[in-house]
């Protein structure tokens, strides 16, 4: 039977590192893509340690007033907007027109032809790859939300929670999230009809 | 209802969660608009395109790195330095929420600590046997070669020396 995860996190304030790991196992993944998706960055597993360690530190203040789930995210979320503060100094703002960055090396942005085949070319890296570098385009608090409930599954008053924002913002910035989408994607959004 | 309304149930109407009469509503309204019908699929699209993301696992080495961080942030968060001197003690000794009694201990523990400190500089060598103090930059030291080793023996897997002792810092100055 699985333990409550507030079962749990009461173990971890006695400095009970195992039940740490039980907690770690259930939303190790989850916390990888959240970071790895607002972040885009290569090393979104060392971001995830981060986030872990911050959690496990700062365990005896959290209260249970929300979800275990919910304060860890939010933890994620302040890792990844602090990261993303410190290196976009660094980063050159990039345009659509970019070339696009793949495992592969880069390929030259062009718009695949979708007479083809849709569902391969859909899953196709580069695809993946142009919707990653759209997200970034986005400010933090519309792709906060948009990973949060597109990618991520959650509802809005988990996310409202999460970001610690009213219901009614969370439908808003999805909203706007979803149109500067779209606008950006236009070719892809409209080329599946 | 008018376009303004209905776009703003748009996101709902797209994840289902409207209510049957609002449902019903948007999808008469979108019957007779092309445009809010047009945005409706835009948006249902975009949403769908963002899911050719492909779901990520951690790697098998998560775990065990996990086991080799948390100990050292750890033991390095509990190193947070106490207020020195008077003050320090004080505030150790005084209980919270009665902070006057701070104000009788004071010159009492003023006094006792100038007289035992000067009956001990009479007394006693200067040298003292109490815990070695590990000057933050030796820590700090000792996280840095142990990670420096890691990355030697798996060079393509280990990043994150830096970023843990960033946060370490960043989480000490937190309290
Ligand atoms: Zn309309």
């Amino acid at each position: 039977m699985e333990v409550a995860d507030l079962l749990l996190v009461e173990r971890c304030k006695q400095d009970d590192t195992d039940a740490y790991e039980v907690l770690v196992d259930r939303y190790r993944n989850k916390i990888l893509n959240y970071v790895a998706r607002f972040s885009g960055a290569a090393d979104a597993e060392d971001l995830t340690q981060e986030v872990f360690i911050k959690a496990y530190l700062a365990i005896r203040k959290f209260q249970g007033k929300s979800s275990f789930q919910t304060w860890l995210y939010r933890i994620a979320n302040n890792v990844c907007v602090d990261r993303y503060r410190r290196s976009s100094r660094d980063r050159i703002a990039y345009s659509l027109d970019d070339p696009v960055e793949t495992e592969d090396g880069e390929v030259a942005r062009e718009i695949p032809d979708w007479s083809g085949d849709p569902e391969g070319v859909a899953q196709s890296r580069e695809l993946q790859a142009l919707v990653q570098q759209t997200l970034l385009t986005l400010s933090d608090k519309l792709r906060s939300v948009v990973i949060l409930h597109d990618l991520e599954g959650m509802p809005y008053d988990e996310i409202a929670e999460t970001l610690q924002i009213p219901v009614g913002t969370v439908k808003s910035r999805l909203f706007n999230a979803r149109m500067e989408l779209r606008n950006k994607l236009r070719p892809y959004v409209e080329g599946q009809g | 209802m008018h376009c303004g309304k209905v776009r703003k149930l748009l996101a709902d109407y797209a994840d289902e969660t409207l209510s049957m009469r609002a449902e019903e509503q948007v999808r008469r309204h979108m019957e007779g608009c092309r445009r809010c019908a047009g945005l409706a699929e835009g948006l249902a699209r975009t949403a769908a395109l963002v899911r050719v993301l492909p779901r990520l696992e951690t790697s098998p080495e998560f775990v065990r790195n996990l086991r080799r961080h948390l100990p050292v942030a750890v033991a390095l968060s509990r190193r947070t330095p106490e207020p020195a001197g008077v003050r320090g003690w004080l505030s150790r000794h005084t209980p919270r929420g009665r902070q006057h009694y701070g104000l009788v201990l004071a010159p009492l523990a003023l006094a006792v600590a100038l007289l035992v400190y000067a009956w001990s500089i009479r007394t006693a060598p200067l040298v003292t046997a109490s815990e070695p103090v590990i000057s933050e930059t030796a820590y700090l030291a000792a996280v840095a070669r142990e990670h420096a080793l890691y990355a030697s023996e798996h060079p393509l897997m280990d990043t994150s020396a830096a970023n843990l002792s960033v946060t370490l810092v960043s989480a000490r100055k937190d309290r």
